[in-house]
């Protein structure tokens, strides 16, 4: 067991760190989301200047061949400044589904290593939930090639995707993992905004042609992919995570030493000095949690799905906890956009429902623990 | 003891529901539909309903224009508007300054405020916090000097910031906590004064909160001149008012009967919503239980509601109750909007874009907005005095800690 950061690995951090600090205050963050600009300088920078989009990527894409440790890192800078830059989507789930899976793949990734390419998994990892039950994508031959028709609800970072990953089911049910460029004919995107200030969208794709080349798994091995993108998913939204609460709870103790009420500061009043205490309890668990999720997936251990949804569980309601007591520390300040702490928690709160629920993690958990199951997202 | 209601009492219940049926406008229904912001309009259209029916100020007796109702047919009213799922009726002059008056204005301040009121003619916003006085509202410091006007009347001039006045954009008056003896101890030095929202001197912004909707704001007043009149009770006794109006206010957050709404429709969502497993959620037993722990707790209030009208009734001081009910209440209303959001799902979560001031809903109607609402029930614990302050007057009052 060893919870080190390598001197590379550090290094990463606090260079992402003082990038954001200075680059993205919270004004830069709420101009991004009031814009519906496509390109973002943050990314360009990040290619660019930064030259990180290949850290945890493989050499054979032009990466630097870190993994689950250099994006959590990432994760949780990004979690601190509350960035919405597609990391999560593009280096930790497409960089999973596409690893080592062929020319094209390959291709695709590099260019999302040099910052030309934002490649987003356009897929539901589960169909039928929530009333989404026209959710499904076709595949039939056609013509040398291959058709797509079918609907992708509730695709984030939809809008800035130069590339998608589908998930598409032939007639005879077998699955294919396939490449589409954001603006092949016949693909339609219905746009809008989620609280935490992501653009979302839902995909109509009507007869998108695309070739061979770009199928890039087939049954067996897509849904394997699926599943390794999902824990590397949920493990990068724990670390997320971990960056938000972090957050909230620094400005909150700040907060309370310098907000003045009944003649002194409000962190002099015991019950708040005993939440706050709790506070940084569920932010070190989370911290505790998010390390060992990510060792796992580091080690591929045979646990790592169990343990990454171990870490979800805690997590979610570390950072219900956490943002909740936030606001409310805050009073009335903590409801205002004058304060990022309302838009910390939104983020939190969606994160509690983003790759799984803290109910299905629940499920996939009590799955593992009690029926010795390994239970894949996708056949959950 | 006795859990059932009077034939009368059902009777009365039957009224009012068939009341609401008839009368409250589709129209409104279909502006609301969708979770769109209501506007002054909105609000004002079903209060007119309610006041020409003489049902508006449901709260108060007769000779002040009420219906004279007893606390548990107002209970039933109550719910039974919100069963109705019928827009709120703006409640911060019938239920909070309306009562001041009452108790404490002269024969001329009745006759001027009151019957505006009842007659859905007059908007109040409640004035109290400042950005230095919210849970310690005594430290309040906007300022009211009096002074001899041109006309040669006596005024008050105020002068400060209030914050967090809830829908003062639509108000035409506000009732307002102002220091008019500076150098006595904190409580003592304090008035109530009637202000005309539409006074020279008095600014209205907006404060972006959490949830979207424009609901609060700061008001500024800068030398606006307030007739000596419109001062409720004596001078210096504004927080002999303010702590009888807060009571007021204490009881009607337990919202029992909004809550009641609330779980129905989360029902309702439920039993039509799938989870990633693909159950229907009221299907899915740690869904179920979840639920089920809400409707117990909500079960338990509206008991304990019931025992603090039952006390209120006989004239009996609830005491902690109260505090309790705000606390439980606030409490179990949050939990009802995190359920909400998580039975809603994904499209739950969208929000209506900053610029785009409207929203295309998708997905079930119960589940739109959501997370909106859910990040704004997060106040019902902060305001009207905190969670943490209520705990604090039940350790004194009820223990004697
Ligand atoms: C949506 C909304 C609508 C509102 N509408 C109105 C309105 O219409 N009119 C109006 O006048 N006001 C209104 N308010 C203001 C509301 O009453 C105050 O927010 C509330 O009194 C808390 O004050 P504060 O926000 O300054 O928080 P603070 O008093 O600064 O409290 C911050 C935190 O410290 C805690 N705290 C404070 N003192 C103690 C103590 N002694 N012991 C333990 N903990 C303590 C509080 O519980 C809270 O958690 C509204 C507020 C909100 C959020």
């Amino acid at each position: 067991m060893n919870f080190n950061l390598s001197d590379e690995q550090q290094m990463l951090r606090d260079m992402l760190e003082s990038f954001l600090r200075d680059r993205f205050p919270f004004e830069a963050r709420r101009a991004q989301v009031r814009s519906t600009a496509t390109e973002s300088a943050i990314w360009s920078a990040f290619a660019n200047e930064l030259q990180i989009l290949g850290t945890s990527l493989p050499e054979n894409v032009g990466g630097l061949g870190g993994g689950p440790t250099e994006n959590m890192i990432v994760m949780e800078e990004l979690g601190k400044a509350l960035s919405i830059e597609p990391w999560l989507s593009t280096i930790i789930m497409a960089g999973a589904l596409l690893r080592d899976a062929g020319a094209k793949a390959q291709e695709t990734m590099a260019a999302v290593v040099d910052g030309t390419a934002i490649v987003v998994p356009a897929f539901d990892y589960f169909p039928g939930s929530f009333g989404k039950d026209d959710a499904g994508v076709s595949i039939a031959a056609n013509d040398g090639g291959f058709r797509l028709s079918g609907k992708i609800p509730v695709v984030r970072d939809a809008a800035r995707a130069t590339h998608f990953v589908v998930l598409a089911k032939d007639a005879g049910g077998g699955q294919a993992l396939v490449i589409v460029a954001a603006d092949a004919p016949g693909l339609e995107l219905k746009t809008y905004q989620l609280v935490d200030g992501v653009g979302c969208a839902d995909l109509s794709l009507n007869g998108v042609e695309v070739e061979e080349s770009a199928i890039v798994a087939r049954g067996e091995e897509a849904a394997d992919r699926m599943a390794e993108a999902f824990n590397a998913g949920v493990v990068g939204l724990c670390a997320e995570a971990l960056g938000i609460q972090r957050m909230l709870l620094q400005w909150t103790v700040e907060y309370a030493k310098q907000r003045q009420q009944f003649g002194r500061p409000i962190g002099e009043f015991q019950v708040l000095q005993h939440r706050m205490a709790r506070m940084l309890i569920k932010v070190e668990e989370t911290v505790s949690m998010t390390y060992l999720a990510t060792a796992h997936l580091e080690n591929r251990t045979s646990e790592r799905a169990k343990i990454a949804s171990a870490a979800k569980v805690m997590i979610d309601q570390a950072g219900l906890f956490v943002g909740q007591q936030a606001v409310q520390i805050h009073g009335g300040m903590g409801m205002s956009k004058e304060l990022p702490i309302a838009d910390y928690l939104s983020r939190l709160n969606v994160i509690a429902q983003q790759l799984g629920s803290t109910d299905f993690h629940f499920g996939r958990y009590e799955a593992s623990s009690f029926e010795k199951k390994a239970a894949l997202p996708v056949t959950a | 003891m006795d859990v059932s209601f009077t034939a009368e009492e059902e009777a009365f219940r039957r009224e009012i529901r068939a009341f609401i049926a008839a009368e409250y406008p589709q129209s409104l229904r279909d502006a609301l539909a969708n979770g769109a912001e209501p506007t002054r309009e909105n609000y004002l259209t079903w209060m007119r309903i309610l006041a020409k029916k003489g049902w508006l100020a449901a709260s108060w007796p007769k000779e002040y224009g009420g219906p004279g109702w007893s606390l548990t047919q107002q209970q039933i009213f109550r719910d039974e508007l919100e069963d109705a799922d019928t827009i709120r009726t703006a409640s911060m002059g019938i239920a909070m300054c309306g009562p001041v008056i009452r108790q404490f204005g002269t024969a001329e301040q009745k006759a001027r405020f009151l019957p505006p009121m009842v007659n859905a003619e007059s908007w109040w916003c409640q004035g109290f916090s400042e950005p230095g006085a919210g849970s310690d509202l005594a430290s309040i410091r906007t300022r009211a000097e009096r002074v001899v006007g041109d006309d040669g009347k006596e005024y008050y001039r105020v002068n400060g910031q209030k914050t967090w006045t809830t829908l003062a954009q639509h108000a035409d008056w506000g009732f307002f906590l102002v220091r008019t003896d500076p150098d006595a101890k904190k409580q003592k030095g304090i008035s109530f004064l009637l202000i005309d929202m539409a006074s020279p001197g008095i600014q209205v912004r907006p404060i972006e909160t959490l949830g979207g909707d424009r609901e609060v704001n700061e008001v500024w007043l800068e030398d606006v001149m307030v007739p000596i009149e419109n001062r409720v009770h004596d001078e210096n006794e504004g927080w002999t008012c303010a702590k009888f109006l807060l009571e007021h206010e204490r009881s009607a957050i337990a919202d029992v009967s909004r809550t009641k709404r609330r779980v129905k429709n989360l029902r309702a969502l439920a039993d039509e919503r799938h989870d990633e497993r693909g159950s229907v959620m009221s299907d899915a037993p740690a869904f179920r239980r979840k639920i089920a722990q809400l409707e117990i707790e909500l079960i338990a209030l509206e008991a304990t509601n019931f025992r603090a009208l039952t006390d209120a009734s006989n004239g009996r001081d609830p005491g902690p109750l109260m505090s309790m009910l705000k606390t439980r209440g606030s409490e179990i209303a949050q939990s009802t909007f995190e359920l909400t959001q998580e039975a809603a799902g994904p499209y739950g979560m969208v929000t209506p874009a900053p610029e785009s001031g409207g929203i295309q809903p998708i997905g079930p109607r119960t589940g739109v907005r959501a997370a909106d609402h859910y990040l704004n029930s997060r106040k019902l614990s902060i305001y009207g005095g905190s969670n943490e302050i209520q705990l604090t007057i039940i350790a004194k009052t009820a223990l004697s800690l």
